[in-house]
């Protein structure tokens, strides 16, 4: 066998005289696979493979194991189609749930002519990879100044009492609306997924005139509701009163009624008595008078028929003092 | 000695096939220059053919939509209000031959791009009050702007394809007269309510001793 010697360094290497001639081929051989299995990727679940064959948008490959002829004949990018992105406006997460405020994306102004502090979240994703891939420049600042310009047009549409109160829901869906026609318009391949007012309130130079409003709104329900307590309690208590009136006006009236009746009833049978024997009856009844009455009168007997005889007199009171 | 003379051919022969190839991506357009005398405009991705290097060159530009963002410039509306107009361009080379010849690069386009949309949105925003330019008439003004903006790039190959006015903000001044206003407006309701609540709550208590009495 025939062997030619090679010298490397200080050793000399025979190699075999076969190795050399057949030696280029299996070299050109390893490397031209090797070249060709640069093409072999993978496609994540969330994602897809979307390949340019010389330059030129050919085909999108689904999720798993793909193969693209290698560069520079065919490249692939593999954009996260079902990821939903997020953009905040007006305030950045920090992480551990803290945020910082931006006020000068968060100040805008609102329809009639007032400042209001808000606050949003964006959150969109991959429509169109190709168009995402190859028509626009970052998408996610495109994404990001549609979203302010689109809220700003949005409140400045209304005004300060509907921004932060009755018409939030009106101004998120009227945002989403918009953003995607301005998206639509650059040919973006985004989706809208959401558009969410995250906090709508008024700056903080005017806060405390705000809360004021509304601790005067509770103020006027409390000074209501006193009046109410007030009215609550007497009312039932004066009917209380009334109806006790009433009840005694016809407890009295009964009783009233029913002595009537009785003396009635007592006098009907004393003139039954007294139309039998009128003399003895008019003597009784005048007997019985004066039985009922002297005993409170103070009396004086003055004998009847005499000339005004002081030593006559029969006092029958007694003395006072001397009891 | 012959064997490697042709190797050679061969070898030159392909390096030259190779020069002679080259890709335009999805996002490029090239325009193809013969000793600089512009022959050729690619617009459509794929393999393509010219001489090399001396003899011809292809320049490329983007094909993408491109953004330029305004710094925040003060303009004066119609009823003399200053705003802090903050905006963002939007725009496309649609025609590389122009643009080449024209503006050459995109810093430079930018530069243009900037004079164009600024004069006509001063212009434009000049003839509105500041009310309109708040409210309802934003997207008719921000649509005008981008007509007239793109009929005057139409000369350099650019197609404005939206100006946008991101922000229009008030002045630091004029900012703490209206949160003035709000604070005096507010103040107005908190006493509003106030006396209404007394109001309500001295009838009640009038009905009342009324009822009462009664």
């Amino acid at each position: 066998m025939a062997y030619r010697r090679i010298i490397v360094g200080d050793s000399e290497i025979k190699v075999p005289e076969k190795l050399l001639t057949l030696g280029l081929i299996p070299i050109v051989l390893i490397v031209f696979f090797g070249w060709l299995s640069t093409g072999i990727y993978k496609v994540g679940p969330d994602e897809v493979g979307v390949v340019r064959t010389f330059g030129e948008f050919t085909r999108v490959d689904q999720p798993g194991l793909n193969y693209h002829f290698p560069y520079p004949i065919e490249s692939v990018d593999t954009p996260k189609v079902t990821e939903v992105k997020r953009i905040e406006i007006g305030f950045r997460s920090l992480g551990n749930g803290q945020y910082r405020a931006i006020n000068q994306e968060s100040l805008m102004l609102t329809g009639d002519e007032n400042i209001v502090d808000a606050e949003m979240i964006v959150q969109y994703k991959i429509k169109s990879p190709e168009a995402y891939l190859f028509d626009i420049v970052k998408p996610r600042l495109t994404v990001r100044e549609a979203a302010e310009a689109s809220l700003r047009t949005v409140v400045g549409r209304h005004n300060i009492d509907e921004s932060l109160t009755s018409g939030k829901l009106k101004i998120q869906e009227e945002t989403k609306a918009l953003l995607q026609e301005i998206l639509d318009k650059y040919g973006a391949g985004i989706q809208v997924v959401a558009v969410q007012l995250q906090d709508v309130s008024p700056p903080e130079q005017v806060l405390g005139a705000f809360k004021d409003v509304a601790s005067a709104k509770e103020d006027k329900n409390r000074m209501i509701n006193q009046a109410e307590g007030y009215r609550n309690d007497l009312i039932p208590k004066a009917r209380g009163e009334a109806e006790a009136r009433i009840r005694n006006a016809e407890g009295f009236k009964q009783a009233r009624t029913k002595r009537a009746e009785g003396d009635v009833a007592k006098f009907k049978s004393m003139l039954k008595e007294y139309r039998k024997a009128k003399n003895i009856t008019k003597k009784r009844l005048y007997l019985e008078t004066m039985e009922e009455i002297l005993p409170g009168v103070e009396k004086v007997i003055v004998p009847d028929g005499d000339n005004g005889n002081v030593l006559n007199l029969l006092n029958l009171n007694p003395t006072k003092g001397k009891k | 000695m012959k064997k490697n003379i042709f190797l050679a051919t061969i070898i030159l022969g392909l390096l030259f096939a190779f020069s002679t190839v080259f890709l335009v991506d999805e996002t490029e357009q090239v325009v193809i220059l013969q000793f600089g005398k512009p022959i050729r405009t690619i617009t459509e991705p794929g393999l393509n053919f010219k001489l090399p290097a001396p003899f011809q060159t292809a320049s490329v530009f983007d094909n993408r939509l491109l953004e330029y963002d305004v710094p925040p410039e003060e303009i004066l509306s119609q009823d003399k209000k200053s705003l802090i107009v903050d905006n963002y361009v939007r725009f496309r080379i649609v025609n590389p031959l122009l643009f080449l010849q024209t503006v050459q690069s995109v810093p430079i386009a930018v530069t243009r791009l900037d004079d164009i949309v600024y004069s006509k949105l001063r212009q434009e925003l000049g003839t509105h009050e500041m009310a309109e330019i708040i409210t309802e008439n934003r997207d008719v003004i921000m649509e005008k702007v981008t007509r007239e903006s793109n009929e005057a790039t139409g000369p350099y190959g650019i197609e404005v394809v939206d100006v946008r006015i991101k922000r229009v903000d008030l002045p630091q001044e004029n900012e703490k007269s209206i949160y003035a206003r709000m604070e005096a407006e507010r103040m107005r309701q908190a006493n509003k309510f106030r006396s209404e609540g007394e109001e309500e709550a001295q009838k009640i208590r009038a009905t009342t001793d009324r009822d009462k009495v009664v």
